[in-house]
Protein backbone atom coordinates (compact mmCIF):
# COMPACT_ATOMS: atom_id res chain seq x y z
CA UNK A 1 0.00 0.00 0.00
CA UNK A 2 1.38 3.34 -1.04
CA UNK A 3 -0.25 6.57 -0.06
CA UNK A 4 -0.42 8.96 -2.99
CA UNK A 5 -2.41 11.88 -1.68
CA UNK A 6 -3.64 13.34 1.61
CA UNK A 7 -6.08 16.21 1.95
CA UNK A 8 -7.23 17.51 5.37
CA UNK A 9 -10.03 19.92 6.25
CA UNK A 10 -11.71 21.13 9.45
CA UNK A 11 -14.69 23.45 9.80
CA UNK A 12 -17.20 24.60 12.37
CA UNK A 13 -20.42 26.60 12.36
CA UNK A 14 -19.87 30.03 13.86
CA UNK A 15 -22.24 32.60 15.20
CA UNK A 16 -21.80 36.01 16.72
CA UNK A 17 -23.44 36.74 20.06
CA UNK A 18 -23.50 39.91 22.14
CA UNK A 19 -21.60 39.96 25.39
CA UNK A 20 -22.09 41.85 28.62
CA UNK A 21 -18.78 43.60 27.94
CA UNK A 22 -20.30 45.25 24.90
CA UNK A 23 -18.19 43.34 22.42
CA UNK A 24 -19.43 40.73 20.00
CA UNK A 25 -18.00 37.28 20.62
CA UNK A 26 -17.60 34.46 18.12
CA UNK A 27 -19.06 31.19 19.22
CA UNK A 28 -18.17 28.05 17.28
CA UNK A 29 -20.29 24.97 17.11
CA UNK A 30 -20.63 21.67 15.27
CA UNK A 31 -16.89 21.20 14.63
CA UNK A 32 -15.98 18.72 11.93
CA UNK A 33 -12.59 17.42 10.72
CA UNK A 34 -12.06 15.33 7.64
CA UNK A 35 -9.11 13.71 5.97
CA UNK A 36 -9.16 12.34 2.42
CA UNK A 37 -6.52 9.71 1.80
CA UNK A 38 -5.69 8.19 -1.58
CA UNK A 39 -3.60 5.06 -1.78
CA UNK A 40 -2.87 2.30 -4.26
CA UNK A 41 -2.59 -1.42 -3.74
CA UNK A 42 -2.31 -4.53 -5.85
CA UNK A 43 -5.14 -6.28 -4.05
CA UNK A 44 -8.82 -5.68 -4.40
CA UNK A 45 -10.46 -4.91 -1.06
CA UNK A 46 -14.02 -4.45 0.11
CA UNK A 47 -14.95 -0.86 0.93
CA UNK A 48 -17.50 -0.04 3.63
CA UNK A 49 -19.04 3.33 4.55
CA UNK A 50 -20.01 4.29 8.06
CA UNK A 51 -17.50 2.13 9.84
CA UNK A 52 -14.27 3.01 11.56
CA UNK A 53 -11.33 2.61 9.29
CA UNK A 54 -7.61 3.27 9.46
CA UNK A 55 -5.54 4.34 6.52
CA UNK A 56 -1.90 4.94 7.28
CA UNK A 57 -1.76 7.16 10.36
CA UNK A 58 -5.40 8.26 10.12
CA UNK A 59 -8.42 6.66 11.76
CA UNK A 60 -11.98 7.91 11.37
CA UNK A 61 -15.50 7.14 10.29
CA UNK A 62 -15.72 6.44 6.58
CA UNK A 63 -18.05 9.00 5.05
CA UNK A 64 -17.19 7.99 1.53
CA UNK A 65 -14.92 5.39 -0.05
CA UNK A 66 -14.14 4.61 -3.68
CA UNK A 67 -12.05 1.89 -5.29
CA UNK A 68 -11.00 1.99 -8.91
CA UNK A 69 -8.95 -0.44 -10.94
CA UNK A 70 -6.09 1.05 -12.91
CA UNK A 71 -5.67 -1.74 -15.48
CA UNK A 72 -2.77 -0.21 -17.38
CA UNK A 73 -0.55 0.15 -14.33
CA UNK A 74 1.57 -2.33 -12.50
CA UNK A 75 3.35 -1.90 -9.23
CA UNK A 76 6.80 -3.52 -9.08
CA UNK A 77 5.66 -5.70 -11.93
CA UNK A 78 2.48 -6.78 -10.17
CA UNK A 79 -0.86 -5.83 -11.56
CA UNK A 80 -3.54 -4.76 -11.75
CA UNK A 81 -3.30 -1.77 -9.43
CA UNK A 82 -6.27 -0.59 -7.35
CA UNK A 83 -6.64 3.01 -6.25
CA UNK A 84 -8.62 3.61 -3.06
CA UNK A 85 -9.90 6.99 -1.90
CA UNK A 86 -11.18 7.22 1.67
CA UNK A 87 -12.90 10.25 3.22
CA UNK A 88 -12.62 9.88 6.99
CA UNK A 89 -14.50 12.00 9.50
CA UNK A 90 -12.34 12.44 12.56
CA UNK A 91 -14.03 13.05 15.95
CA UNK A 92 -12.93 16.05 18.01
CA UNK A 93 -12.76 18.58 15.26
CA UNK A 94 -9.05 18.31 14.61
CA UNK A 95 -6.94 16.07 12.43
CA UNK B 1 -36.31 55.95 5.65
CA UNK B 2 -34.43 52.71 5.30
CA UNK B 3 -31.11 54.44 5.92
CA UNK B 4 -32.40 56.11 9.07
CA UNK B 5 -33.79 52.82 10.26
CA UNK B 6 -30.42 51.17 9.73
CA UNK B 7 -28.68 53.79 11.82
CA UNK B 8 -30.65 53.03 14.92
CA UNK B 9 -29.30 49.70 16.16
CA UNK B 10 -25.69 50.86 16.24
CA UNK B 11 -25.96 52.13 19.79
CA UNK B 12 -27.30 48.85 21.09
CA UNK B 13 -24.78 46.41 22.53
CA UNK B 14 -24.75 43.50 24.91
CA UNK B 15 -23.61 45.91 27.59
CA UNK B 16 -26.67 48.15 27.41
CA UNK B 17 -29.33 45.63 26.41
CA UNK B 18 -29.65 43.41 29.43
CA UNK B 19 -31.82 41.83 32.06
CA UNK B 20 -30.04 42.55 35.31
CA UNK B 21 -26.46 41.57 34.53
CA UNK B 22 -27.40 39.16 31.77
CA UNK B 23 -27.10 40.11 28.11
CA UNK B 24 -30.35 39.97 26.19
CA UNK B 25 -30.56 37.86 23.07
CA UNK B 26 -34.22 38.72 22.68
CA UNK B 27 -36.94 40.54 24.56
CA UNK B 28 -40.64 40.95 23.91
CA UNK B 29 -42.31 43.24 26.43
CA UNK B 30 -45.97 44.19 26.41
CA UNK B 31 -47.28 46.93 28.64
CA UNK B 32 -50.96 47.73 28.56
CA UNK B 33 -53.69 49.26 30.67
CA UNK B 34 -55.90 46.70 28.97
CA UNK B 35 -54.42 43.82 30.98
CA UNK B 36 -53.93 43.26 34.68
CA UNK B 37 -50.17 42.81 34.46
CA UNK B 38 -47.51 43.73 31.92
CA UNK B 39 -45.69 40.69 30.59
CA UNK B 40 -42.39 40.00 28.90
CA UNK B 41 -40.45 37.06 27.56
CA UNK B 42 -36.69 37.17 27.28
CA UNK B 43 -33.73 35.02 26.32
CA UNK B 44 -30.40 35.90 27.91
CA UNK B 45 -26.87 34.63 28.28
CA UNK B 46 -26.52 33.88 31.97
CA UNK B 47 -23.01 32.77 32.94
CA UNK B 48 -24.00 32.87 36.60
CA UNK B 49 -27.14 30.82 36.08
CA UNK B 50 -30.79 31.82 35.86
CA UNK B 51 -32.37 34.30 38.21
CA UNK B 52 -34.57 32.68 40.82
CA UNK B 53 -38.33 32.66 40.44
CA UNK B 54 -39.97 35.57 42.23
CA UNK B 55 -36.82 37.69 41.97
CA UNK B 56 -37.31 41.25 40.74
CA UNK B 57 -34.91 42.19 37.94
CA UNK B 58 -34.75 45.34 35.81
CA UNK B 59 -34.44 45.47 32.05
CA UNK B 60 -32.22 47.93 30.22
CA UNK B 61 -32.79 48.59 26.55
CA UNK B 62 -30.13 50.68 24.88
CA UNK B 63 -28.95 51.70 28.33
CA UNK B 64 -32.37 52.99 29.39
CA UNK B 65 -34.02 51.43 32.42
CA UNK B 66 -37.36 50.03 31.26
CA UNK B 67 -38.57 48.82 34.60
CA UNK B 68 -38.58 45.96 37.03
CA UNK B 69 -39.91 42.50 36.32
CA UNK B 70 -40.71 39.52 38.50
CA UNK B 71 -39.33 36.22 37.27
CA UNK B 72 -42.29 33.93 36.73
CA UNK B 73 -40.27 31.19 35.08
CA UNK B 74 -36.61 30.90 34.16
CA UNK B 75 -35.60 27.85 32.20
CA UNK B 76 -32.07 26.90 31.25
CA UNK B 77 -31.87 25.64 27.70
CA UNK B 78 -29.45 22.88 26.78
CA UNK B 79 -29.65 21.89 23.17
CA UNK B 80 -26.73 20.12 21.57
CA UNK B 81 -27.06 21.66 18.16
CA UNK B 82 -27.97 25.13 19.41
CA UNK B 83 -25.96 25.60 22.58
CA UNK B 84 -22.84 23.38 22.40
CA UNK B 85 -20.33 26.02 21.54
CA UNK B 86 -16.76 27.15 21.93
CA UNK B 87 -16.68 30.72 23.17
CA UNK B 88 -13.89 32.64 21.49
CA UNK B 89 -11.77 29.53 21.08
CA UNK B 90 -12.18 28.24 24.61
CA UNK B 91 -13.02 24.58 25.17
CA UNK B 92 -16.52 23.53 24.16
CA UNK B 93 -19.28 23.92 26.67
CA UNK B 94 -22.96 24.78 26.59
CA UNK B 95 -23.73 28.47 26.11
CA UNK B 96 -25.68 29.36 29.28
CA UNK B 97 -28.88 30.47 27.55
CA UNK B 98 -31.87 31.10 29.76
CA UNK B 99 -35.43 31.69 28.69
CA UNK B 100 -37.59 33.81 31.00
CA UNK B 101 -41.25 34.58 31.46
CA UNK B 102 -41.58 37.86 33.29
CA UNK B 103 -44.35 39.83 34.96
CA UNK B 104 -44.30 43.44 36.03
CA UNK B 105 -42.70 44.36 39.35
CA UNK B 106 -45.29 44.19 42.12
CA UNK B 107 -46.98 41.19 40.50
CA UNK B 108 -46.64 38.97 43.54
CA UNK B 109 -48.18 41.54 45.85
CA UNK B 110 -50.93 42.58 43.44
CA UNK B 111 -52.07 39.06 42.68
CA UNK B 112 -52.09 37.91 46.30
CA UNK B 113 -55.51 37.21 47.73
CA UNK B 114 -56.73 39.05 50.80
CA UNK B 115 -56.85 35.89 52.83
CA UNK B 116 -56.47 35.22 56.52
CA UNK B 117 -52.89 34.12 55.92
CA UNK B 118 -52.05 37.42 54.28
CA UNK B 119 -53.82 39.96 56.45
CA UNK B 120 -53.79 38.21 59.80
CA UNK B 121 -56.38 36.43 61.83
CA UNK B 122 -57.42 39.56 63.71
CA UNK B 123 -58.30 41.51 60.58
CA UNK B 124 -60.04 38.72 58.70
CA UNK B 125 -62.52 38.93 57.08
CA UNK B 126 -61.72 42.51 56.09
CA UNK B 127 -64.84 44.70 56.19
CA UNK B 128 -65.02 48.40 55.43
CA UNK B 129 -67.89 50.78 55.94
CA UNK B 130 -68.59 54.48 56.10
CA UNK B 131 -69.28 56.24 59.40
CA UNK B 132 -72.89 56.80 58.31
CA UNK B 133 -73.36 53.13 57.57
CA UNK B 134 -71.84 52.18 60.89
CA UNK B 135 -74.10 54.55 62.80
CA UNK B 136 -77.32 54.08 60.86
CA UNK B 137 -77.24 50.50 59.66
CA UNK B 138 -74.83 48.43 61.71
CA UNK B 139 -75.52 50.01 65.07
CA UNK B 140 -78.97 51.49 64.45
CA UNK B 141 -80.59 53.75 66.99
CA UNK B 142 -82.21 51.17 69.20
CA UNK B 143 -85.53 51.40 67.36
CA UNK B 144 -84.33 50.61 63.84
CA UNK B 145 -82.68 47.26 63.04
CA UNK B 146 -79.07 47.05 64.12
CA UNK B 147 -76.80 45.99 66.90
CA UNK B 148 -78.30 48.45 69.39
CA UNK B 149 -81.72 46.99 68.72
CA UNK B 150 -80.31 43.49 69.23
CA UNK B 151 -78.76 44.71 72.47
CA UNK B 152 -82.03 46.26 73.61
CA UNK B 153 -83.86 43.03 72.75
CA UNK B 154 -81.32 41.04 74.73
CA UNK B 155 -80.09 39.09 71.71
CA UNK B 156 -76.50 40.17 72.29
CA UNK B 157 -74.53 41.62 75.17
CA UNK B 158 -72.24 44.63 75.20
CA UNK B 159 -69.15 42.52 74.58
CA UNK B 160 -70.70 40.99 71.49
CA UNK B 161 -71.82 44.41 70.27
CA UNK B 162 -68.29 45.73 70.61
CA UNK B 163 -66.83 42.66 68.92
CA UNK B 164 -69.15 42.95 65.93
CA UNK B 165 -68.69 46.70 65.70
CA UNK B 166 -64.92 46.47 65.83
CA UNK B 167 -64.83 43.90 63.04
CA UNK B 168 -65.56 46.79 60.67
CA UNK B 169 -62.96 49.31 59.51
CA UNK B 170 -64.62 52.70 59.25
CA UNK B 171 -63.41 54.84 56.36
CA UNK B 172 -64.33 58.23 55.00
CA UNK B 173 -62.90 57.89 51.50
CA UNK B 174 -62.34 55.03 49.07
CA UNK B 175 -58.60 55.70 48.92
CA UNK B 176 -58.40 54.70 52.57
CA UNK B 177 -59.58 51.22 51.61
CA UNK B 178 -56.98 51.14 48.82
CA UNK B 179 -54.34 52.23 51.31
CA UNK B 180 -55.26 49.49 53.74
CA UNK B 181 -55.23 46.80 51.06
CA UNK B 182 -51.88 48.00 49.75
CA UNK B 183 -50.46 47.90 53.27
CA UNK B 184 -51.67 44.34 53.73
CA UNK B 185 -50.01 43.09 50.55
CA UNK B 186 -47.01 45.44 50.46
CA UNK B 187 -47.86 47.54 47.42
CA UNK B 188 -47.35 51.24 46.91
CA UNK B 189 -49.92 53.29 45.03
CA UNK B 190 -50.28 56.72 43.52
CA UNK B 191 -53.54 58.55 43.06
CA UNK B 192 -53.57 60.36 39.72
CA UNK B 193 -57.23 61.16 40.40
CA UNK B 194 -59.42 61.49 43.45
CA UNK B 195 -61.68 58.61 44.36
CA UNK B 196 -64.88 60.35 45.48
CA UNK B 197 -67.10 57.31 45.05
CA UNK B 198 -67.22 55.03 48.06
CA UNK B 199 -69.57 52.16 48.79
CA UNK B 200 -71.16 52.28 52.21
CA UNK B 201 -69.98 48.75 52.98
CA UNK B 202 -67.43 46.56 51.27
CA UNK B 203 -65.56 43.34 51.94
CA UNK B 204 -62.63 42.36 49.71
CA UNK B 205 -62.14 39.05 51.53
CA UNK B 206 -60.37 36.42 49.42
CA UNK B 207 -60.15 38.64 46.35
CA UNK B 208 -56.82 39.31 44.67
CA UNK B 209 -55.58 42.70 45.82
CA UNK B 210 -55.54 44.09 42.29
CA UNK B 211 -59.09 42.92 41.62
CA UNK B 212 -60.32 44.58 44.79
CA UNK B 213 -58.53 47.84 44.04
CA UNK B 214 -59.84 47.91 40.48
CA UNK B 215 -63.32 47.42 41.88
CA UNK B 216 -62.87 50.26 44.35
CA UNK B 217 -61.42 52.55 41.66
CA UNK B 218 -64.39 51.77 39.42
CA UNK B 219 -66.71 53.37 42.00
CA UNK B 220 -65.20 56.64 40.83
CA UNK B 221 -64.93 55.69 37.16
CA UNK B 222 -61.20 55.03 37.55
CA UNK B 223 -58.90 52.08 36.99
CA UNK B 224 -55.31 51.15 37.81
CA UNK B 225 -52.09 49.96 36.22
CA UNK B 226 -48.80 48.73 37.70
CA UNK B 227 -46.09 51.05 36.43
CA UNK B 228 -42.41 50.30 35.66
CA UNK B 229 -41.50 50.45 39.34
CA UNK B 230 -44.37 48.33 40.56
CA UNK B 231 -46.30 51.35 41.82
CA UNK B 232 -50.03 51.01 41.34
CA UNK B 233 -51.10 54.06 39.36
CA UNK B 234 -54.76 54.82 39.92
CA UNK B 235 -55.98 56.82 36.95
CA UNK B 236 -59.17 58.16 35.47
CA UNK B 237 -59.85 57.28 31.86
CA UNK B 238 -60.94 60.89 31.22
CA UNK B 239 -57.80 62.27 32.79
CA UNK B 240 -55.38 59.85 31.15
CA UNK B 241 -56.88 59.87 27.67
CA UNK B 242 -57.56 63.42 26.59
CA UNK B 243 -58.18 62.81 22.91
CA UNK B 244 -54.96 64.60 21.94
CA UNK B 245 -52.66 62.95 19.43
CA UNK B 246 -50.91 60.00 21.09
CA UNK B 247 -47.11 59.75 21.19
CA UNK B 248 -45.54 58.01 18.21
CA UNK B 249 -42.18 56.46 17.37
CA UNK B 250 -39.49 58.78 16.01
CA UNK B 251 -40.09 57.32 12.58
CA UNK B 252 -43.40 55.73 11.81
CA UNK B 253 -42.88 52.70 9.61
CA UNK B 254 -46.38 51.32 9.87
CA UNK B 255 -49.69 52.57 11.19
CA UNK B 256 -53.26 51.48 11.60
CA UNK B 257 -56.06 53.87 12.48
CA UNK B 258 -59.28 52.48 13.83
CA UNK B 259 -62.74 53.71 14.64
CA UNK B 260 -64.73 50.70 15.71
CA UNK B 261 -68.35 50.37 16.65
CA UNK B 262 -68.92 50.37 20.37
CA UNK B 263 -69.91 47.11 21.93
CA UNK B 264 -71.60 47.53 24.29
CA UNK B 265 -73.12 50.97 23.72
CA UNK B 266 -74.87 51.02 27.09
CA UNK B 267 -74.10 49.59 30.50
CA UNK B 268 -76.65 49.02 33.22
CA UNK B 269 -75.46 48.61 36.76
CA UNK B 270 -77.91 47.07 39.17
CA UNK B 271 -77.62 46.47 42.85
CA UNK B 272 -79.16 47.41 46.14
CA UNK B 273 -79.09 50.50 48.32
CA UNK B 274 -78.94 50.42 52.07
CA UNK B 275 -77.52 52.91 54.47
CA UNK B 276 -77.58 55.43 51.65
CA UNK B 277 -78.09 59.02 52.69
CA UNK B 278 -80.67 60.89 50.61
CA UNK B 279 -80.47 64.67 50.52
CA UNK B 280 -83.56 66.73 49.77
CA UNK B 281 -87.23 65.98 50.14
CA UNK B 282 -88.56 62.70 51.39
CA UNK B 283 -88.09 59.87 48.88
CA UNK B 284 -91.23 59.06 46.88
CA UNK B 285 -92.02 55.84 48.63
CA UNK B 286 -91.67 57.38 52.06
CA UNK B 287 -95.44 57.75 52.47
CA UNK B 288 -96.30 54.10 52.29
CA UNK B 289 -93.69 53.22 54.81
CA UNK B 290 -94.27 56.10 57.16
CA UNK B 291 -96.94 54.26 59.12
CA UNK B 292 -94.44 51.62 60.04
CA UNK B 293 -91.86 54.00 61.40
CA UNK B 294 -90.91 53.09 64.89
CA UNK B 295 -92.14 49.54 64.59
CA UNK B 296 -90.09 47.50 62.15
CA UNK B 297 -92.41 44.53 62.59
CA UNK B 298 -95.17 46.28 60.66
CA UNK B 299 -93.19 47.35 57.61
CA UNK B 300 -89.58 47.15 56.56
CA UNK B 301 -87.82 50.34 57.56
CA UNK B 302 -86.89 52.17 54.44
CA UNK B 303 -86.25 55.89 54.86
CA UNK B 304 -85.63 57.38 58.26
CA UNK B 305 -85.15 61.11 58.88
CA UNK B 306 -81.52 61.71 59.62
CA UNK B 307 -81.27 65.48 59.86
CA UNK B 308 -82.56 68.59 58.15
CA UNK B 309 -83.29 67.60 54.56
CA UNK B 310 -81.65 64.20 54.99
CA UNK B 311 -83.02 60.70 55.01
CA UNK B 312 -81.20 57.46 55.47
CA UNK B 313 -82.15 54.14 53.97
CA UNK B 314 -82.03 51.37 56.55
CA UNK B 315 -83.53 47.93 56.98
CA UNK B 316 -84.63 46.28 53.77
CA UNK B 317 -82.34 47.07 50.84
CA UNK B 318 -83.82 49.04 47.95
CA UNK B 319 -83.14 48.04 44.34
CA UNK B 320 -81.01 50.49 42.39
CA UNK B 321 -80.46 50.51 38.67
CA UNK B 322 -78.55 53.00 36.50
CA UNK B 323 -77.96 52.88 32.76
CA UNK B 324 -75.29 54.95 31.03
CA UNK B 325 -74.77 55.19 27.27
CA UNK B 326 -72.06 56.36 24.92
CA UNK B 327 -72.50 58.89 22.13
CA UNK B 328 -72.40 57.77 18.53
CA UNK B 329 -74.60 56.69 15.65
CA UNK B 330 -74.54 53.08 16.82
CA UNK B 331 -76.05 54.13 20.15
CA UNK B 332 -79.45 54.44 18.47
CA UNK B 333 -79.34 50.65 18.40
CA UNK B 334 -78.33 49.94 21.97
CA UNK B 335 -76.22 46.96 22.89
CA UNK B 336 -76.65 46.74 26.61
CA UNK B 337 -74.34 45.11 29.11
CA UNK B 338 -75.55 44.45 32.62
CA UNK B 339 -73.31 44.55 35.66
CA UNK B 340 -74.87 43.18 38.80
CA UNK B 341 -73.36 44.06 42.14
CA UNK B 342 -74.58 41.80 44.90
CA UNK B 343 -71.80 41.88 47.47
CA UNK B 344 -72.21 45.43 48.73
CA UNK B 345 -74.56 48.36 48.59
CA UNK B 346 -74.43 50.93 45.84
CA UNK B 347 -76.11 54.22 45.05
CA UNK B 348 -76.93 55.98 41.80
CA UNK B 349 -73.70 57.94 41.61
CA UNK B 350 -71.55 54.93 42.33
CA UNK B 351 -73.52 52.80 39.86
CA UNK B 352 -73.17 55.47 37.15
CA UNK B 353 -69.42 55.66 37.79
CA UNK B 354 -69.05 51.88 37.48
CA UNK B 355 -70.96 52.01 34.20
CA UNK B 356 -68.85 54.92 32.97
CA UNK B 357 -65.63 53.11 33.83
CA UNK B 358 -66.70 50.16 31.69
CA UNK B 359 -67.90 52.39 28.85
CA UNK B 360 -64.80 54.58 28.93
CA UNK B 361 -62.72 51.48 28.39
CA UNK B 362 -64.99 50.42 25.51
CA UNK B 363 -64.75 53.90 23.98
CA UNK B 364 -60.99 54.06 24.26
CA UNK B 365 -60.42 50.61 22.82
CA UNK B 366 -62.79 51.39 19.94
CA UNK B 367 -60.69 54.45 19.10
CA UNK B 368 -57.33 52.74 19.49
CA UNK B 369 -54.81 53.23 16.72
CA UNK B 370 -51.37 51.71 16.32
CA UNK B 371 -48.02 53.05 15.16
CA UNK B 372 -44.87 51.00 14.67
CA UNK B 373 -41.28 52.10 14.34
CA UNK B 374 -37.77 51.91 15.77
CA UNK B 375 -37.67 51.50 19.51
CA UNK B 376 -34.56 53.49 20.31
CA UNK B 377 -35.40 56.85 21.80
CA UNK B 378 -38.86 55.62 22.83
CA UNK B 379 -37.89 53.56 25.85
CA UNK B 380 -39.59 55.94 28.25
CA UNK B 381 -42.97 55.76 26.56
CA UNK B 382 -45.41 53.67 28.50
CA UNK B 383 -49.15 53.45 29.07
CA UNK B 384 -50.85 56.48 30.63
CA UNK B 385 -48.30 58.87 29.13
CA UNK B 386 -49.33 60.93 26.10
CA UNK B 387 -52.58 59.02 25.51
CA UNK B 388 -50.85 55.67 25.22
CA UNK B 389 -52.92 52.56 25.91
CA UNK B 390 -50.24 49.95 25.23
CA UNK B 391 -46.63 49.60 24.19
CA UNK B 392 -44.99 46.49 22.77
CA UNK B 393 -41.21 46.51 22.44
CA UNK B 394 -39.23 43.89 20.55
CA UNK B 395 -35.49 43.49 20.83
CA UNK B 396 -33.88 40.75 18.77
CA UNK B 397 -30.27 39.85 18.09
CA UNK B 398 -30.10 39.28 14.34
CA UNK B 399 -26.68 37.63 14.31
CA UNK B 400 -24.67 40.79 13.85
CA UNK B 401 -26.74 43.57 15.47
CA UNK B 402 -29.86 44.19 17.52
CA UNK B 403 -33.12 44.93 15.82
CA UNK B 404 -35.25 47.04 18.10
CA UNK B 405 -38.80 48.03 17.33
CA UNK B 406 -41.94 49.07 19.13
CA UNK B 407 -45.66 49.30 18.58
CA UNK B 408 -47.60 52.06 20.27
CA UNK B 409 -51.34 51.76 20.69
CA UNK B 410 -52.90 55.09 21.52
CA UNK B 411 -56.39 56.46 22.07
CA UNK B 412 -57.38 59.10 19.57
CA UNK B 413 -60.60 60.19 21.28
CA UNK B 414 -61.73 61.08 24.75
CA UNK B 415 -64.67 59.14 26.16
CA UNK B 416 -67.95 61.02 25.94
CA UNK B 417 -71.18 59.83 27.43
CA UNK B 418 -74.70 60.30 26.20
CA UNK B 419 -77.84 59.62 28.12
CA UNK B 420 -77.79 58.56 31.72
CA UNK B 421 -80.99 57.23 33.12
CA UNK B 422 -81.67 55.94 36.54
CA UNK B 423 -84.70 54.98 38.42
CA UNK B 424 -85.70 53.84 41.82
CA UNK B 425 -87.95 50.96 42.51
CA UNK B 426 -89.42 49.80 45.74
CA UNK B 427 -89.88 46.31 46.97
CA UNK B 428 -93.57 46.74 47.68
Amino acid sequence: MHIHDISKSADAETELLPDITGTIIIYAGAPKAQVDVTYRDTHEATITAGSTHTVGAYTGIVSKATAKILAKLKEAGVGPVWEFVYSLLVPGGSV
Amino acid sequence: MTQRWAQYPRNLTGANCKLGDQTLISLLATESVDSDYDTASAITIAPGGPFQKGQTIRTYEGGVDTGGWVVEDGSRELDGSRTWRSKAGAPFTNVPMVSYKLRRQGYLAARSTLSETRIGQGAYPPQFCTADYMRDTILGDGATPGLRKDLADGKIDNAELYKRQSSWIVVQFAWQIVQKICTWVGLTFNLQVDLPGCATNYSPADKPALTAIKEIAAWSGASCWLDHNGVLQIFGWDQAFTGACPARPGYVLQSETHQNLFSPTHVTVVGTMQGVVWWGGAPAHWAYDHSGYGDPRLKPMVWVPKGPGQWVNVGTPEPCSVTVGLQGPECAYPVNERIQIREYNINQILAANVAKERLAYVHIMANASKWSGPGEGCQNLHPLTQNIIAVTRRLDWTGTYYKYSLDITGATARPTFGDTSDWWTTTQ
